[in-house]
C-alpha cells in the first residue's frame, strides 16, 4: 500500500516536472533572402533553418574583417571551443566564403562552445569577456551560427528589410540599435541619471518610465505576443511566454533562456534581482503592480480582450518602449487585415450569411454576445447567434449555456477555441452528428496551435481572415489566405512560417 | 402472564410496523423514478413537446417509423437520456457507496468525499489530462486515484493501531490535505490554456456532456459493485454489532468488510468517472434515508439508492432548465446539502449523543 502511494505520488511527481525538449535534425534551406554588408552585396554561404538564417563564423569574421566591428577566430582543438577576439583582425585560413549551397540539407543541432574574448593591448594576450550560447547547426560538416545571435554577441546590426528580401548587416551600429537613434558614444559609461518620461497606462495611472528602456519582464503570458509584435525580442529580459512561447521560441531559440518573474503574478523577488527597466502587467494585477512599483521598477497595467484593448496596448507599448514606429506599422498591418476581411464579406446579402457560434473549453461553454470571439464573428461576416441572447452576457468571459441550447441553435458554423481538448469526442459522437454545422464539415478548430488566432493579440485579425475564408471560402481561397498569413508573419515578427509549422 | 405476553408482542408489532413502512416508501420512491425520468427526459432548452419526446422514445425502443426530425432524435435519445440516465446512475451510487462507507466505519462523518475518494479520482484524473492521454486512460487514472485515496485513508488508523472514530476522521483530514495539495501542485503546473479547464472541468462535477458511449463501459463497474453491496447489507449491519458477536455469528469480518468498501470505492471512483466530484450527496442522502427507515442496512441501502437518483436527477434538471446559463451542479447540491445536513442532525441529536 506505500509502495503504491509511493508509486502514484512518484509518477504525480514525475509528469509533472519538466521534460526536455529533444533536439532534433531539420531541413536546412539555402537561404533565398540577399545578404547586405555595410550596402554591398555579399553571397554567402548561408542556410534557413526555421525561419532563422545561419552563418559560419569564418564567413562572417573574413566579411567584417577590417571594419570597426572585426573579430579574429581561434579553434582550441584541446578544449573543442571556438574563440572570437574582439578588434582582433581576422587571418583567413583559406576555405572561407565557399559558394553557396544549392539545395536543401539536413542539419544537426550541435553544441559547440563559443568563448568571447578581447586582446589586450599591451601584451597582446587574450581575455575571456564570457562564453556564448549561439544556436548552431552542423550541416555536412560545418557549424552554421544563427545570424541574430552572433550579431547580438558581437554588436553589430542585423537587420530585415521585407521588401527587398535582404538581411543586412551594419557595423556602424550596435545590436538593436535602432538606425535613428544612434548614441553619441556607445561605449562610454553612462554616470548621468537616466530621462524618464510619463505615459498613462490602460488603468489611468500615470507612471514614470525610462525614456530608452532596454529591458521589460512580465509574469501574464498575454503580454508576450503584445511586446513581441512591438519591439521584438531583444527587450524581453524576463517573462511567461505561456502558450505563444512556442512561437518565440521558434522565432528567436535563445527566447527559452530568458528569466522568470512568476506565473500570472509576480515574484517579487525574482523581479528585484533582475531589476528590469519596466514590468508590464496585466490590468487586474494591482497587487503585483504595487509591489513591483514599490520594488522602485516601473509597472505599466494593459488589458488585451477585446479588439480595442490590443489596438490601445499595442499603442502604449510603442510610446513606453520608445518604438512608436514599430507600434504604428503593426497596427497599420492589423488593421489592413481586418478591412481586407470586412471588405471581402461587405456585400453578402443578408440571406446568404452564414450563422455561428465559438464553443470554449467544455462543449456547451461559448463565448457571449459581448466578447471578442464573437466579435470576430461578425467581423468575418457570420452571424454571431449570442448576439440574439443578451441574457447569456456576463463580465467574465465564456457561459455555460448547455449543449442543448446549441442543438436547439443548430448554427452553420461551430467554432472551436484553439485549445479544445474535447473534439475528437465531439466528433465521433452520434449525437452531434445531425447538428447542420457537423453535416456541412463546419465544427472547426481556430488556428494556430502555435498562435492562437482567438486569443486577444495580434494575431486576432488573421483570426478574422480565417473566418472569413472558412465560412465564404468563395470570398477568399485557402491559397489567398496561406499568402495573407505568410504577409502578416513576416511583417510582424519578421520570419516565414507556414500552415505546417503553424499549425492549421 | 400479562406482563411477558405484552413484552413479546410489542416489538413484534412494532417490526411489522416498520416492515410496512419500508415496504409503503420503497414503493413510492420505486413509482416516483419513472415519473420523474419521463418528466425529466421531455423538459429542457430545445424545443420539443413532451408528447413528442415519448413518441421518439417509444419510437427508438421499438423501431418504429420516425416522423421527427433526426436533430430532435438527437437531443432526446443522444443528449437528454444519457445526462438523466448518468444523474441518476451517479446519484444512486453515492447515496448507496456513503451509506456503507457509514455502516462499516460506524461513524456518521463518513462519505465518499471525507475518504478521499473523490479527489484522490480528481488527482488520477488530473494526472491523465497533464499527460495529454485520452478519455480512456483519464478514467482508468481517476479509477486508481480513488483507491488508492481510500486505501491511505483508511490505512493509517491501523498503522497507528487504533479503531477509533476520530483517528479515522483525522486520517482523513491528512490525506485530504495532502490531496489538495497534489491537486494544487498540478494546477499550478498545468497549461493554463490548455489543459487546466479540462482538469477543472473534472473537479467541477458537471453532466453538461455525457455520452452513452463513454458511459456503457463503466456500467458494468457500477452495477456489479451495486449487487454486491445489496447482497452484503445484512452482512454490514451483523458487523455493526462488533466483532466477537459478528464472528460467533458466522460471519468473515474482515472479508466482508474489506469487500464491502472496495465496492463503496469502486461506485464513487466510477461516479467521479462520469461526472466529476459532486459533494455532498454522498454525507447527506444516506441521513435522509436513515430518518425514512432506520439504520438497517438492507433497508437503508436501496432506498439510499433511489433518493441518491431522484435528488441528483432532479438537481441536474434544475441546472440545466432553471437559467439561461447552466449553474454548476455542486452549487445546488451544496445549497441544498448543507442546511438539510444541519437539520438532520438536529433531528438526530439524541442518537449522536
Amino acid at each position: 500500500m506505500q509502495k503504491a502511494l509511493a508509486l502514484l505520488l512518484s509518477l504525480v511527481l514525475l509528469t509533472t516536472s519538466v521534460l526536455p525538449v529533444l533536439a532534433a535534425n531539420t531541413n536546412a534551406t539555402p537561404t533565398a533572402s540577399t545578404v547586405l554588408v555595410n550596402g554591398a552585396l555579399v553571397a554567402f554561404d548561408a542556410y534557413n533553418i526555421g525561419g532563422n538564417n545561419y552563418f559560419k563564423l569564418r564567413d562572417l569574421a573574413f566579411v567584417l574583417s577590417g571594419s570597426v566591428k572585426q573579430f579574429g577566430v581561434d579553434f582550441d582543438a584541446a578544449t573543442n571551443s571556438i574563440m572570437l577576439v574582439v578588434g582582433e583582425s581576422y587571418t583567413p585560413v583559406g576555405n572561407e566564403m565557399t559558394a553557396p549551397g544549392e539545395t536543401a540539407k539536413v542539419a544537426v543541432p550541435t553544441a559547440s562552445q563559443v568563448i568571447l574574448a578581447e586582446s589586450q593591448e599591451t601584451d597582446a594576450s587574450v581575455v575571456i569577456i564570457s562564453l556564448l550560447d549561439l544556436v548552431a547547426y552542423n550541416i555536412d560538416g560545418y557549424n552554421y551560427f544563427g545570424l541574430r545571435s552572433v550579431g547580438e554577441a558581437l554588436n553589430f546590426a542585423v537587420e530585415w528589410n521585407e521588401a527587398a528580401n535582404a538581411i543586412s548587416l551594419d557595423t556602424s551600429r550596435g545590436y538593436g540599435e535602432d538606425a535613428t537613434l544612434v548614441t553619441e558614444s556607445p561605449t562610454s559609461p553612462d554616470t548621468s541619471p537616466r530621462e524618464m518620461m510619463t505615459v498613462i497606462d490602460m488603468l489611468g495611472r500615470e507612471v514614470e518610465v525610462y525614456k530608452d528602456t532596454q529591458s521589460v519582464a512580465f509574469a501574464w503570458g498575454g503580454a508576450g505576443s503584445l511586446v513581441f509584435a512591438v519591439s521584438g525580442h531583444d527587450l524581453i529580459s524576463a517573462g511567461n511566454l505561456a502558450a505563444f512561447g512556442n512561437f518565440l521560441r521558434y522565432v528567436h531559440p535563445p527566447i527559452a533562456d530568458i528569466g522568470f518573474v512568476g506565473r500570472g503574478s509576480v515574484d517579487l523577488e525574482a523581479i528585484a534581482t533582475q531589476k528590469p527597466d519596466l514590468y508590464i502587467a496585466r490590468g487586474t494585477e494591482l497587487e503585483g503592480i504595487e509591489g513591483v512599483t514599490k520594488l522602485g521598477i516601473p509597472a505599466i497595467a494593459l488589458f488585451a480582450e477585446n479588439e480595442e484593448d490590443v489596438i490601445q496596448a499595442i499603442t502604449l507599448l510603442g510610446v513606453a518602449l520608445n518604438r512608436e514606429e514599430q507600434a504604428t506599422a503593426a497596427l497599420a498591418e492589423f488593421h489592413a487585415v481586418l478591412d481586407r476581411a470586412r471588405a471581402l464579406v461587405a456585400d453578402i446579402p443578408a440571406e446568404e450569411r452564414v450563422s455561428a457560434i465559438l464553443m470554449g473549453s467544455s462543449p456547451g461553454r461559448i463565448a457571449h454576445g459581448e466578447q471578442m470571439q464573437s466579435k470576430m464573428i461578425e467581423n468575418a461576416g457570420g452571424i454571431s447567434i449570442v448576439a440574439a441572447h443578451p441574457e447569456l452576457t456576463s463580465a467574465a468571459a465564456w457561459v455555460d449555456a448547455g449543449i442543448e441550447q446549441i442543438f436547439a441553435w443548430d448554427p452553420d458554423v461551430i467554432f472551436l477555441t484553439t485549445t479544445a481538448s474535447y473534439v475528437e469526442e465531439l466528433l465521433q459522437d452520434p449525437a452531434w452528428a445531425n447538428l447542420k454545422a457537423m453535416q456541412n464539415g463546419k465544427v472547426l478548430l481556430v488556428p494556430s496551435q502555435m498562435d492562437s488566432w482567438e486569443f486577444p493579440g495580434i494575431t486576432t485579425c488573421l483570426g478574422v481572415l480565417w473566418m472569413v475564408h472558412t465560412m465564404y471560402p468563395d470570398k477568399l481561397s485557402r491559397e489567398e489566405f496561406d499568402a495573407a498569413v505568410v504577409d502578416f508573419y513576416r511583417a510582424i515578427f519578421r520570419t516565414d512560417v507556414n500552415p505546417d509549422l503553424l499549425g492549421y | 402472564m400479562l406482563e411477558p405476553n405484552k413484552a413479546s408482542r410489542l416489538p413484534t408489532t412494532g417490526i411489522r410496523r416498520d416492515r410496512r413502512k419500508f415496504y409503503l416508501i420503497l414503493g413510492v420512491l420505486v413509482l416516483l423514478l419513472p415519473i420523474l425520468f419521463i418528466y425529466c427526459l421531455c423538459v429542457g432548452k430545445y424545443p420539443v413537446t413532451p408528447g413528442e419526446s415519448l413518441r421518439i422514445l417509444y419510437g427508438v425502443a421499438t423501431g418504429a417509423t420516425r416522423d421527427w426530425t433526426p436533430l430532435t432524435e438527437s437531443v432526446v435519445v443522444g443528449l437528454r437520456l444519457p445526462r438523466i440516465l448518468a444523474s441518476m446512475m451517479v446519484g444512486g451510487s453515492l447515496a448507496i457507496s456513503g451509506a456503507t462507507y457509514q455502516g462499516i466505519f460506524k461513524n456518521p462523518l463518513v462519505s465518499p468525499d471525507f475518504l478521499g475518494v473523490s479527489a484522490g479520482a480528481s488527482i488520477g484524473a488530473a494526472s491523465a489530462i497533464l499527460l495529454s492521454l485520452s478519455a480512456t486512460y483519464i478514467q482508468l487514472f481517476a479509477f486508481c486515484g480513488g483507491l488508492v485515496a481510500v486505501i491511505a485513508t483508511v490505512t493509517i488508523p491501523r498503522l497507528m493501531r487504533s479503531e477509533s472514530h476520530i483517528m479515522l476522521v483525522l486520517s482523513g483530514i491528512i490525506v485530504g490535505g495532502l490531496m489538495s495539495s497534489i491537486m494544487g501542485y498540478i494546477r499550478y503546473v498545468a497549461d493554463p490554456t490548455s489543459q487546466l479547464a479540462a482538469i477543472t472541468y473534472w473537479t467541477m462535477g458537471s453532466f453538461s456532456y455525457i455520452r452513452m458511449e463513454a458511459m456503457l463501459p463503466i456500467l458494468p463497474v457500477i452495477l456489479i459493485p451495486l449487487l454486491l453491496l445489496l447482497r452484503l447489507s445484512w452482512w454490514i449491519d451483523i458487523l455493526s454489532l462488533g466483532e466477537q458477536e459478528a464472528k460467533s455469528l458466522g460471519a468473515n469480518v474482515q472479508g466482508t468488510r474489506y469487500l464491502a468498501v472496495a465496492c463503496a470505492t469502486l461506485l464513487t471512483a466510477s461516479s467521479v468517472c462520469i461526472s466529476g466530484t459532486i459533494g455532498w450527496v454522498g454525507l447527506v442522502i444516506p441521513h435522509f434515508g436513515r430518518m425514512l427507515v432506520g439504520p438497517s442496512n438492507p433497508r437503508l441501502l436501496p432506498i439510499a439508492f433511489l433518493i441518491g437518483a431522484i435528488f441528483l436527477l432532479v438537481v441536474d434538471t434544475v441546472t440545466r432548465t432553471i437559467t439561461t446559463a447552466e449553474m454548476p451542479i455542486s452549487i445546488l447540491t451544496g445549497l441544498i446539502g448543507a442546511p438539510f445536513y444541519a437539520l438532520l442532525l438536529y433531528r438526530q441529536r439524541k442518537r449522536l449523543q
